[in-house]
């Protein structure tokens, strides 16, 4: 395996990126005088300099497609910084330590300006403004919604008002993000490899940015060690190395120090909501009113997550009344990128939230509310008021299979005993819904992909794919498609992914797509080439094309399986006797294919809705935790999952990816939290010491059924895999953590339930129920 | 020693003598990776926390990016690339992760493979929580450390095997034994629909 | 990265790492580098001159009449699985944070050099009423390890002098003892460690608390007060609280008190079941 940081380009340089210490500042003045001069160094840049060679780097998601403001986001800040961490200037020199030197010796001199982090405070009227050509802090304000919530809270026998802060935390692959751009003056051209996730859009975006045309760039993404939104584009770095290479005449590479990596946020939320319910436990309305903290607009998709977050309420409820309304807020601190879960996991986590306190105020078992309010599995498709068509799903039978596979009743028993013991066992239970494989119109967030398939006279199989891999493994999944449908051996099968000049046109890697869109095209590109193989095939073996099967790399008479011949000599008989045995059957063996998936619709329909997903994954999650009332802490002890992601090609692949999603919704509930110092505006969590992640021993097995309701707008009956397991491990842990706390009556509205939050918690209540 | 130009060392790194001039601003991590273009190793934190850049210091297990590149003169360093007895066939460890779907991206492999090794050297049956223990120092994004442990499993199970035809006992019984927890998984795995 | 060039010396012998450490420039001491060398590369620590003493034979652990002498480069592992190695410390060693890898080429004697609050070993040795001995060119002296742990990151040695040996009264470490350790998950530093050998007489008397405070807290006890008494006389003593992301002040001091009760009910409970 090869990752950007293991590239080495001859005569390669580094850059180095000096960040404002500053959250909010007026750029004075920039003297490069000194780091011009230090040991190695070859060139260097202020954002000024840069703006005369560069455009703003296009927004992954513009807010103005959806009504909202825009600001121009540049690789280097021009005249102001509106966060900490923002690039300021940067350096090229010899090497990776002389870079980062001299970057000291760049003398900026700053005029700080009152700043806001706070999500609320920044909609405040005397808030400081990011961008003095807005008149609020507000990107964008999205209502959704149905019915007549106001009647339905009205008639409601009862209402809970509740509030639930997410916590700002962030994607954070092992491998941090890195570039290396290589500028040919005599092509006058662009080589650039990058840890990205979507190697085509992002050569439009630095076109863009670089003012070259699009034939000038070649994206290379090599292998990625880990992304999770984390690499989509729209990264100041991505033009800035370019340009750099450009300027200094030199390869540039730049690899981010994890303090860098940290800077990207996500995530962080404040929802208010209102639920209306009878004493059934039947919810008839719903609202939620939630401000998102999304930093300083970036050119990344990240502030298009809390778009999802609204669309996707109410998940797989059967809600007829909502009123949702969004509120994405500018702030001082590092912009959002996206972030696996892409907005979905927040609404699966305040709805599961929901459920259960429903739940607890009808002393009902949550499992029956749930049962109660979810969509029946003859209703589908259903319309939600977001405008979610959903496509198929039995969600009641995964209900069931949850139930019965923790053992719900021995763990209730075991619950009341240790209470007896004094220690507080929980279990919760979580229903997610993951809409996957979007798109988004107007955007290079694409519904469809395109791949290739080609078979050489040897027999060999490329498939070349416009979906990437971030390690899930879809790579060999799409190749297992294509192996199995022209009967041929892995061993004779490969893939390419991620190179402009050899892939066709595509998305890349998001929203768990790849196997939906690459995977299906691959299918069908497959599906020709079988056609010619199988024709040619009947003709050598003297039989009739029906009575041919493809496998173990060769095709046979199904009469007879004895008369075989090679798949490889098929393959080379199309190639070599085009005139004679092969005749009519078109050379070569390559097809390329594109799926556009059904069940997108692009056109608002009559109330303004539109369906940006295909599929719907769905999954019920259930935890067992033991709280230390002494100390806050929570212990995972058990966790369960019921997963259906209609047709599976590989299910150690789809497991792997639930198994990881979940670790990450874990971290999530209990630990994981970017936090800014008030006083400084800066990141105090800027390592793994103080941002916390799962390691082995936080973990308990995972254990996994799988239920399969295949999609009926997908050709093979695929759903999204990759996405599911975040916002549904958060709300069974959170649901769990509430259980177990269920004695003490409590509800804990910021999130993580780390042990501070937890014990504050309790004690708090603890004081309120001495009065 | 101060010098623009270097500190001269000498190091054996997968068997091999090299003598190197290094920048003292090296971390042995660097040095590895830089220098000697071993690439195998990884660099996520630079902190010690993640555990890409383990690899092994005279026999022991580090951190690389926690020791002066300086500071490995004379020293025995195994890498990655050095971690199979041969170029041709993974080792036992590495099969079982490839096996069990130890890994996804491939970023952490490096670390979690040294750290079984050292697990199995000193503990050929491990528990599930020992197999959680001996991985702690090292973080894995993608795969929720589920098959990691099985991958641990499975390489302790086969290291066993693999000795027990060595020394010819047949006693089947002595070494079988599934971690508790992870048994129930694969039983549960077992019986899904 | 490390931005800054250094003189890096690694003496074989006491005399040698003397002579290193004699110098007007600022000096990095490292053993198994694993807090210096990442501070260095956030540019947090900026010697000029690094003095490594891996080389230097101070590591290991020893018995000599009726103390324990342990190396200052003495790694976590060693201390694992040297036979001589009180209980208590060997405890302590199993539970460092950050896996294999750290146990490996951490030592107890950098540890408490660097002298971070929420590690473990600055209450550890506490505990355990070491003595410092610390040599410069001036000579030995010896400070109790009360006395050596001034303030976070700040302990009693001075420019050119470093630690040598640590040494640990071996009548303590026979005696029954308990060490509570609080983390919020397992990749976070200790929040709190609570640290209690039995009396001579058979009492949980002394309780040390590390983590919660700049330096170790020492609760003394008459070894007859209830869990309650206990937990609000070591919150009553934090008098100058450590916090940080992973844990406020607030959480540290009463997790304190917490952590303190149950390493005398650990302790007690012991004595209970030995009387019986």
């Amino acid at each position: 395996m090869v990752y950007i940081d293991d590239i080495r380009l001859p005569n390669m340089h580094f850059a180095g990126i000096l960040r404002s210490p500053h959250p909010h500042a007026r750029i004075v003045s920039i003297d490069l005088t000194r780091a011009r001069r230090a040991e190695g160094v070859e060139f260097a840049l202020t954002g000024a300099e840069a703006a005369e060679h560069t455009d703003p780097i296009p927004h992954f998601i513009s807010p103005l497609a959806f009504g909202g403001k825009s600001t121009d986001v540049r690789c280097l800040a021009l005249g102001k910084v509106v966060y900490a961490g923002e690039p300021v200037a940067a350096v090229v020199a010899d090497s990776r330590q002389n870079a980062e030197a001299a970057i000291e010796l760049i003398d900026v001199e700053y005029e700080p300006l009152p700043f806001v982090i706070d999500g609320d405070e920044a909609l405040a009227a005397d808030a400081p403004r990011l961008y003095e050509d807005w008149d609020d802090n507000v990107v964008i304000q999205i209502p959704f919604g149905g019915g007549d919530p106001a009647a339905a809270f009205a008639d409601a026998e009862h209402v809970i008002e509740d509030e639930l802060q997410i916590q700002r935390y962030s994607t954070q692959p092992i491998e941090p993000r890195g570039y290396i751009a290589d500028w040919d003056k005599s092509a006058r051209s662009y080589t650039f490899y990058g840890a990205s996730q979507n190697p085509h859009p992002l050569k439009w975006v630095l076109s863009r940015a670089l003012r070259v045309k699009e034939s000038q760039v070649r994206v290379i993404a090599p292998a990625v060690g880990g992304a999770f939104g984390l690499k989509m584009h729209g990264h100041p770095e991505e033009s800035l190395v370019c340009l750099l290479s450009r300027l200094s005449g030199k390869p540039v590479k730049w690899i981010e120090d994890r303090s860098e990596t940290l800077l990207i946020g996500a995530r962080e939320q404040t929802h208010r909501f209102k639920v209306g319910f009878n004493s059934q436990g039947k919810i008839s309305a719903l609202k939620d009113h939630f401000v998102a903290n999304v930093g300083a607009l970036g050119a990344p998709p990240g502030w298009g997550m809390a778009f999802l977050t609204g669309m996707s309420i109410p998940t797989g409820y059967k809600i007829e009344n909502v009123d949702v309304l969004v509120t994405v807020a500018t702030t001082n601190k590092s912009p959002w990128n996206a972030a696996r879960g892409y907005g979905k996991e927040a609404t699966n986590l305040v709805m599961e939230r929901i459920i259960d306190l429903v739940a607890r105020s009808l002393d009902m078992d949550p499992v029956e509310v749930r049962r109660r309010n979810l969509i029946e599995s003859h209703e589908f498709p259903y319309k939600t008021t977001g405008g979610l068509n959903i496509d198929s799903g039995d969600y009641h039978a995964a209900l069931d299979k949850a139930v019965e596979m923790i053992g719900l009743d021995d763990v209730r028993a075991e619950q009341m005993r240790l209470l007896q013991e004094g220690r507080h066992l929980g279990v919760g239970f979580a229903f997610e819904l993951t809409p996957e494989s979007g798109d988004i119109p107007g955007t290079l967030v694409g519904g469809f992909d395109t791949s290739t398939v080609k078979m050489s006279p040897s027999g060999e199989v490329t498939v070349l794919t416009g979906v990437t891999t971030p390690g899930g493994g879809n790579d060999t999944s799409i190749l297992q498609i294509v192996v199995d449908e022209l009967g041929v051996t892995m061993a004779d099968a490969s893939i390419l992914q991620g190179d402009t000049l050899t892939t066709p046109y595509g998305f890349g890697n998001y929203s768990g797509r790849s196997m939906v869109t690459g995977g299906n095209a691959a299918y069908l590109a497959a599906c020709d080439i079988r056609v010619k193989l199988v024709e040619v095939a009947s003709r050598i073996l003297e039989t009739d094309n029906t009575d041919v099967e493809l496998g173990g790399g060769f095709a046979r008479r199904i009469s007879d399986p004895s008369r075989s011949i090679p798949i490889a000599d098929v393959a080379y008989t199309i190639y070599t006797l085009a005139f004679a045995t092969a005749t009519g059957v078109e050379p070569p063996l390559e097809s390329t294919r594109t799926y556009l998936p059904g069940n997108i619709q692009q056109t608002p329909d009559a109330d303004g809705r539109i369906n940006i997903y295909p599929t719907y994954s769905n999954a019920v999650h259930v935890a067992i935790v033991e709280v230390d009332i002494e100390t806050g802490k929570v212990d995972l002890q058990r966790y369960g999952v019921v997963h259906d992601c209609g047709t599976i090609i590989n299910p150690r692949f789809v497991e792997g990816q639930m198994e990881g999603a979940i670790a990450m919704g874990v971290g999530a509930a209990l630990m994981e939290h970017s936090i800014h110092d008030p006083e400084t505006g800066v990141l105090t969590t800027n390592g793994f010491k103080s941002y916390l992640m799962p390691r082995a021993s936080d973990l308990p097995m995972i254990e996994t059924m799988h239920q399969v309701t295949p999609s009926p707008y997908t050709a093979l009956g695929l759903k999204g895999a990759g996405e599911a397991g975040i916002g549904g491990a958060q709300a069974a842990v959170s649901n769990a953590v509430h259980n177990a706390l269920a004695p003490l009556d409590i509800t804990i509205r910021k999130m993580p339930l780390s042990p501070g939050t937890v014990l504050h918690a309790i004690k708090y209540r603890e004081k309120e129920l001495k009065k | 020693m101060t010098t623009h130009e270097g500190v001269g060392i000498n190091v054996t790194v997968n068997g091999e003598s090299r003598d190197a001039i290094i920048d003292v601003r090296e971390t042995l991590v660097d040095f590895i990776r830089v220098d000697l273009g071993l690439t195998g190793t990884h660099v996520g934190c630079r902190t010690g926390d993640c555990g890409a850049c383990t690899v092994t210091v005279d026999g022991e297990v580090v951190k690389s990016c926690l020791a002066l590149g300086v500071s490995a003169d004379k020293a025995e360093i195994r890498t990655i690339e050095g971690f199979a007895e041969s170029s041709e066939h993974l080792s036992i460890i590495q099969t079982a992760f490839w096996e069990e779907f130890g890994f996804q991206c491939g970023y952490c492999l490096p670390g979690m493979l040294f750290c079984t090794e050292e697990l199995l050297k000193k503990n050929p049956d491990p528990s599930e929580a020992e197999i959680r223990e001996a991985i702690d120092g090292n973080l894995c994004r993608c795969t929720g450390y589920h098959g990691i442990i099985r991958a641990v499993r499975r390489a302790a199970e086969e290291t066993s095997q693999a000795q027990r035809e060595k020394d010819e006992l047949r006693d089947e019984e002595v070494w079988a034994r599934p971690g508790e927890r992870v048994d129930r998984a694969l039983r549960g795995r077992e019986s899904e629909s | 990265m490390i931005l800054d060039r250094f003189e890096y010396l690694r003496p074989s012998n006491v005399d040698e790492v003397v002579t290193a450490i004699t110098t007007e420039d600022e000096v990095a001491i490292i053993s198994g580098g694993t807090w210096v060398v990442q501070q260095m590369g956030q540019h947090l620590r900026r010697p000029k001159v690094v003095v490594d003493l891996s080389a230097a034979g101070l590591s290991g652990v020893s018995t000599n009449q009726d103390t324990i002498s342990i190396g200052p480069s003495t790694t976590y592992t060693q201390l694992l699985e040297a036979g001589d190695t009180p209980p208590f410390l060997r405890k302590v060693a199993s539970g460092i944070t950050g896996g294999i890898q750290i146990r490996n080429a951490g030592t107890i004697g950098g540890s408490a050099c660097f002298a971070y609050p929420p590690s473990d070993a600055p209450g550890a040795l506490v505990t355990l009423n070491a003595t410092m001995v610390l040599r410069s060119g001036d000579g030995q002296r010896k400070v109790a390890a009360t006395d050596f742990f001034l303030d976070a990151l700040t302990t009693a040695l001075r420019p050119g002098e470093f630690l040598e040996e640590i040494l640990v009264p071996i009548a303590d470490t026979e005696r029954i003892f308990s060490y509570q350790k609080f983390r919020n998950v397992t990749g976070s530093t200790p929040i709190v460690t609570a640290g209690c050998i039995a009396s001579e007489d058979g009492l949980a008397k002394r309780v040390v608390i590390g983590g919660a405070a700049t330096t170790p807290v020492v609760v003394d006890l008459a070894g007859d007060e209830s869990e309650d008494e206990i937990a609000d006389l070591t919150r009553s003593l934090i008098s100058h609280p450590w916090s940080d992301a992973l844990a406020n002040a607030n959480y540290r001091r009463h997790t304190a008190g917490t952590m303190a009760t149950r390493a005398v009910r650990a302790v007690r409970e012991q004595i209970e079941g030995e009387e019986r």
